[in-house]
């Protein structure tokens, strides 16, 4: 059985932060998705989903990605991504061009700011 | 390159130089054969990853040939529903500078309707040549991507 990949969630400037670690893949983007849904509040400015310490990512996670953005798109959350330049992850998302649709951050700090930037003080 | 070996120093004795050539042996292709289960991909990437290592690839081209195959082998696993217990096999092999991958299984799914194309965009984003052959008895697709480092002969 697949292990479901590392999930951990703290609130920072009003802003959901969920750091993901492990693989995401078939098995368990889903679950994940559920997980993370639950999670965020109606009264959140926003998600920050942190993939710093995910090693592994395909097609179902990008589309978990994907759902999530629209979720919270119905809402008027903000959602940033949080990927090292350095990440292999990268150019996958890339690829299918997420970038295009979520923006995506090298530092967690820089995905709050414009979190809290975007949203005002209220 | 007696000389830069011994500085152009005199030598109290004889100086040979051996010279020696590693080869190793030709890497086996590999084959796999896994049910058409969520599980099988977190083997098939263990496995990949030790053998497209091996074969002299980068962590960078270990990674993304991996989520290519991985993705063929997604969509496998996405159509494999019925009665019988479904199985796909995967073949990876090296051509000379290229690596070539194959996942082959007995169903008859349509690529794009799997996952709305983005699993083919990732494959074909990642991979040189990307081909699909879907026929009667089944699905075959085929990847190949040259690596920056000479294959072992």
């Amino acid at each position: 059985v697949n292990p479901i990949p590392g999930l951990e969630f703290n609130t920072q400037a009003a802003a959901v932060v969920a750091r993901m670690s492990g693989e995401i893949d078939l098995s368990n983007a889903d679950e994940l998705r559920r997980r993370v849904l639950e999670a965020v509040p109606n009264d959140a400015k926003g998600l920050v989903v942190d993939l710093s310490a995910v090693t592994f990512l395909d097609s179902a996670g990008i589309a978990l990605l994907l759902d999530i953005a629209e979720r919270l798109s119905y809402r008027l959350q903000r959602l940033r991504i949080v990927v090292p330049p350095t990440s292999l992850l990268r150019p996958v998302l890339n690829i299918v061009g997420l970038d295009q649709i979520v923006p995506l951050d090298d530092r967690m700090e820089h995905a709050l700011l414009q979190i809290q930037t975007e949203t005002g003080d209220d | 390159v007696l000389d830069a070996l011994v500085d152009g120093a005199p030598t109290h004795d004889d100086v040979a130089l051996l010279v020696l050539q590693v080869t190793p042996l030709r890497q086996q292709p590999l084959r796999l054969r896994l049910p058409a289960v969520p599980p099988s991909l977190r083997f098939l990437r263990r496995a990949m990853n030790r053998w497209l290592i091996e074969a002299g690839a980068d962590a960078e081209e270990a990674f993304q040939i991996t989520v290519a195959v991985c993705e063929g082998a997604a969509n496998v696993i996405r159509h494999a529903y019925g009665p019988q217990e479904a199985v796909f096999e995967v073949e990876i092999a090296r051509d000379n500078r290229d690596v070539v991958a194959t996942v082959r299984d007995s169903g008859r799914w349509r690529p794009r309707q799997v996952d709305g194309g983005r699993g083919i965009t990732v494959m074909r984003g990642l991979m040189a040549a990307v081909e699909f052959d879907i026929s009667s008895t089944g699905t075959t697709v085929r990847m190949r991507r040259a690596l920056r480092r000479e294959a072992v002969r």
